[in-house]
């Protein structure tokens, strides 16, 4: 496409800006010159895709090698989509211009389950077939990585490859490999595909598995088609944070996008082990950069950047063992500098003053806190590990010093839940908009705002509560309504998710290959982007599922055995079935496990490795 | 890459305070994939370009400090400009050549700064500004242009358009927004050059003058093959309401 044509197409769309490329930033290099041209697709907007840290990451740590180019494409808005299906157009990566179909890799990050239809309808735009078992010598290797490769499985069948963990080193190994293959002569797709999953740690390649089924329908054994390579895939971990490659610079979007700003991690890993949490799980083990590391990228990425906002990233900051020595020297020069510093996921029993002061989130009248559940019972059987005394001490804190507005994330649908625990969400609310009248200091004149926010339980892959049916439809919409009832204050205000989209991504969550099909129909349906809930179509899914004989309830709702093969135990995800299995029963009896600090529970996750880890050492 | 031979900037703090906070004008082009961009990200994209550039902007006192800039005439989406302006206000030593050279560091190919020098104008006395128009339509080129040139011609018949406003939708004659239209044929295409209305006063979009084209001569159909049909829109230059009759270019 040249420059007029690309004119008459941009120019007939909304926000053009998405599709133009030309940041500040981008990296360009001469495509003569490089031997392997990867495109890095996020299967959403531009908008949300270009605020994605791990995208930063990983196009930095692939175009450090001279002779591999990394690009970038998203999905195109629909009125985008229905223009380049009349012009014949297909998807492209905004630094050539070139069409993703012609690259040698196309990757995407799979960050939450309903970006599935888009990712098969990213393929489609890209005139790639959706199956990888369709696809010819030419047709570019489709890898998958992410939080969602976790459980690969449901849309295993559409990609040839997945990184399992973390993929600074593994990502570049793979394309690495893939031009060695090249220059010796001995590329062909099966080969790279074999030789990749023989000798690349974390590197999973769902056609070199096969699946068998028991009779009642769940998982009976994967069996690998060669002897020598791994029966279960271990994830990659990055062992040394300080040494792994960051990016220096950013690619510099024009248009206004989600997350616009610094975006450094602090550490990997959560030290708590809530039982519901994926993430708290498959990051393990917990490993800190260290401060001056921090500061370091934070300052390059300022001045590289000029951004205005700065923001650490963190599973839960304030576990962040350096945290006021970091904060210290980053306000040593944000502030003469005008850069305005967040600390996102504050937990309520380490907020304190001092923090509080430093961050600029002061300036905003609103506070967050997740705990999770309303009665101490269930937070314990969730091991949340927070008392309402620590939530009660942070809210006085934030009413201390003027703020009057406090947001609080609930989960619905936790296992051994009753209505009585449920009451108590309301209650909770209702008690911190008494402790905001009770406070001597708080900003007189000013009414107390809490803001109660709950969304269905969702059982995912690699958590303790992985077995645990999700409540039905029904029961899920009942207890929405039965909390809202609850509330009495109208000082409180009330939030609910959509249980549809819960549901489904339950089905998707811990689904099998044998929801491909449904995929593959959906995305001929013309379903993409479902986590806009303009674009979530429920009762269109059920209608798929019926039509295909496919039974959502057997994923959502059904209690799975502990004992049963899982459609996720072909990975290894560090942290041991036992250790879940362990922590489940230890849910149900309603008893806490101490965080990592405290005491090692023994997971398993130490086997990997880690500097600055809080595990300890094995032989 | 396209930021390899940045420049290590003089840190804003190393230079010596001003005794008042005094303008400068850049000069700026907005040309190829910038196109795209509203005026809005160029507002963003410029309070980020000026920090990294370690331009020393002056920043107003009170509660939220803030850096003053002041754009020339916003230029629609769809069209490259060549000549585009906006005043800074800094509070330290910095000459033109260094603020245009750490400026330039710090942009791509595509927006570069031509010159910076100390106004003695200012923006409100912006009165038209001047387009090149590049058409690929069906047709003769020589009868399109000659047909162009007569319907936009200031005796022509009134084109009402509907214009939108904060204000709600007008009806208006777009004829008198026009200074003069220029299209001839040249190498199977149309070229046009425009002087059109420009400023907060009164702005006339260029798109209008296509608009008009395709309303009433037909030519470039909307349904047409994107290698067929397609038109650019570059501004090259302002004029106050003097400077117009003598060709001398607002500055």
């Amino acid at each position: 496409m040249n420059q007029n044509e690309k004119r008459m197409l941009l120019t007939s769309v909304s926000r053009p800006g998405r599709y133009a490329g030309g940041e500040y930033g981008q990296v360009i290099k001469d495509k003569t010159a490089v031997k392997a041209r990867f495109a890095f697709a996020f299967p959403d907007s531009y908008e949300i895709g270009m605020s994605n840290l791990g995208v930063r990451i990983l196009y930095h740590c692939l175009n450090l090698h001279e002779d591999i180019w990394c690009e970038r494409t998203y999905a195109p808005w629909v009125d985008m989509q229905e223009k380049m299906r009349e012009q014949n157009v297909p998807l492209t990566c905004p630094e050539s211009g070139d069409p993703v179909a012609d690259f040698d890799f196309l990757g995407f990050t799979l960050q939450y389950e309903m970006c599935y239809t888009t990712v098969l309808n990213m393929l489609e735009l890209s005139h790639i077939p959706l199956r990888s078992a369709d696809r010819g010598e030419d047709c570019p290797l489709v890898i998958g990585g992410g939080p969602c490769s976790y459980n690969p499985e449901p849309v295993a069948d559409f990609f040839d490859l997945f990184n399992i963990g973390e993929g600074e080193e593994m990502l570049p190994e793979i394309v690495r490999l893939y031009i060695k293959m090249k220059d010796e002569g001995t590329y062909t797709r099966a080969a790279f595909l074999h030789e990749a999953a023989r000798s690349i740690q974390g590197v999973y390649v769902p056609s070199l598995y096969t699946v068998t089924y028991n009779e009642d329908g769940t998982v009976e054994a994967y069996t690998p088609v060669y002897d020598d390579i791994p029966r279960t895939v271990t994830k990659r971990i990055v062992k040394d944070l300080d040494k792994t490659p960051f990016p220096d610079k950013v690619v510099m979007p024009y248009i206004e996008t989600v997350q616009d700003r610094i975006t450094v991690e602090v550490g990997r890993g959560c030290i708590r082990g809530c039982r519901f949490c994926q993430a708290g799980m498959v990051y393990r083990p917990v490993r800190e950069k260290s401060p001056q590391v921090v500061d370091c990228q934070c300052r390059a990425i300022f001045e590289s950047s000029g951004y205005e906002e700065m923001s650490l990233s963190s599973l839960s900051i304030s576990d962040y063992t350096k945290v006021n020595e970091l904060t210290d020297s980053l306000l040593s020069w944000s502030n003469p500098n005008m850069v305005s510093l967040s600390l996102p996921s504050l937990r309520a029993d380490s907020f304190t003053r001092e923090l509080m002061d430093k961050v600029a989130s002061i300036r905003n009248s609103t506070i967050t806190f997740a705990p999770e559940a309303g009665s101490q019972r269930l937070r314990d059987v969730i091991n949340k590990n927070l008392y309402e005394e620590d939530l009660m001490r942070a809210v006085n804190v934030a009413f201390d010093v003027g703020k009057n507005q406090v947001k609080l994330y609930f989960m619905q649908g936790h296992p051994t839940e009753t209505d009585e625990d449920l009451a108590e969400i309301p209650e909770l609310a209702h008690r911190v908009v008494a402790a905001y009248y009770q406070n001597p200091n708080r900003r007189k004149g000013q009414h107390a705002q809490v803001t109660i926010s709950v969304s269905p339980f969702i059982p995912k892959p690699f958590t303790p509560f992985q077995w645990e049916p999700q409540d039905t439809l029904e029961e899920m919409e009942r207890k929405q309504a039965f909390v809202g009832s609850c509330v009495h204050d109208r000082r409180v205000k009330y939030n609910y998710h959509n249980a549809k989209t819960c549901r489904l991504e339950a089905v998707l969550a811990r689904g099998d290959r044998r929801l491909a099909p449904a995929l593959e129909e959906a995305c001929r349906r013309g379903f993409k982007f479902e986590a806009w809930s303009e674009f979530f179509n429920y009762e269109g899914w059920m209608q798929i599922f019926a039509d295909l004989g496919i039974d959502p309830a057997f994923y959502a709702n059904r209690r799975y055995g502990l004992c049963e093969v899982l459609p996720w135990d072909v990975i290894d995800c560090g942290v041991t079935k036992k250790f879940l299995q362990r922590e489940n029963a230890k849910a149900h009896e309603g008893n806490t496990t101490p965080n990592c600090r405290e005491n090692c529970s023994g997971c398993g996750a130490n086997k990997m490795g880690g500097e600055r880890a809080c595990c300890p050492k094995t032989n | 890459m396209l930021s390899q031979n940045k420049l290590k900037h003089i840190s804003k703090f190393d230079r010596p305070k001003l005794d008042a906070p005094i303008t400068v004008r850049v000069v700026f082009s907005k040309t190829g994939n910038l196109q795209y961009f509203s005026h809005l990200d160029l507002q963003r994209t410029w309070q980020r370009v000026l920090v990294r550039a370690s331009i020393p902007m002056w920043y107003t006192q009170g509660f939220n400090p803030h850096s003053k800039i002041v754009f020339g005439v916003p230029l629609p989406v769809g069209s490259e400009g060549l000549e585009e302006m906006v005043d800074l206000r800094i509070d330290r030593e910095i000459t033109p050549a260094e603020i245009k050279a750490q400026l330039n560091a710090e942009l791509t190919a595509e927006m570069q700064v031509s010159e910076v020098y100390v106004p003695k104008t200012s923006f409100s006395e912006i009165a038209w500004g001047v387009y090149q128009m590049t058409l690929k339509t069906p047709g003769d080129p020589i009868d399109n242009a000659n047909a162009i040139n007569k319907i936009l011609a200031p005796d022509a018949e009134p084109i009402i358009m509907t214009k939108r406003s904060k204000s709600g939708d007008k009806e208006v004659n777009i004829l008198p927004m026009i200074h003069s239209v220029k299209a001839v044929a040249c190498d199977g295409l149309i070229k046009i050059r425009a002087t059109l209305r420009a400023g907060n006063v009164e702005n006339l979009n260029p798109e209008y003058l296509i608009k008009a084209m395709r309303d009433r001569l037909g030519i470039l159909p909307e349904d047409g093959a994107m290698d067929e049909v397609w038109y650019r829109i570059l501004r090259i230059g302002f004029y106050d309401e003097a400077g117009v009759e003598v060709g001398k270019w607002f500055r």
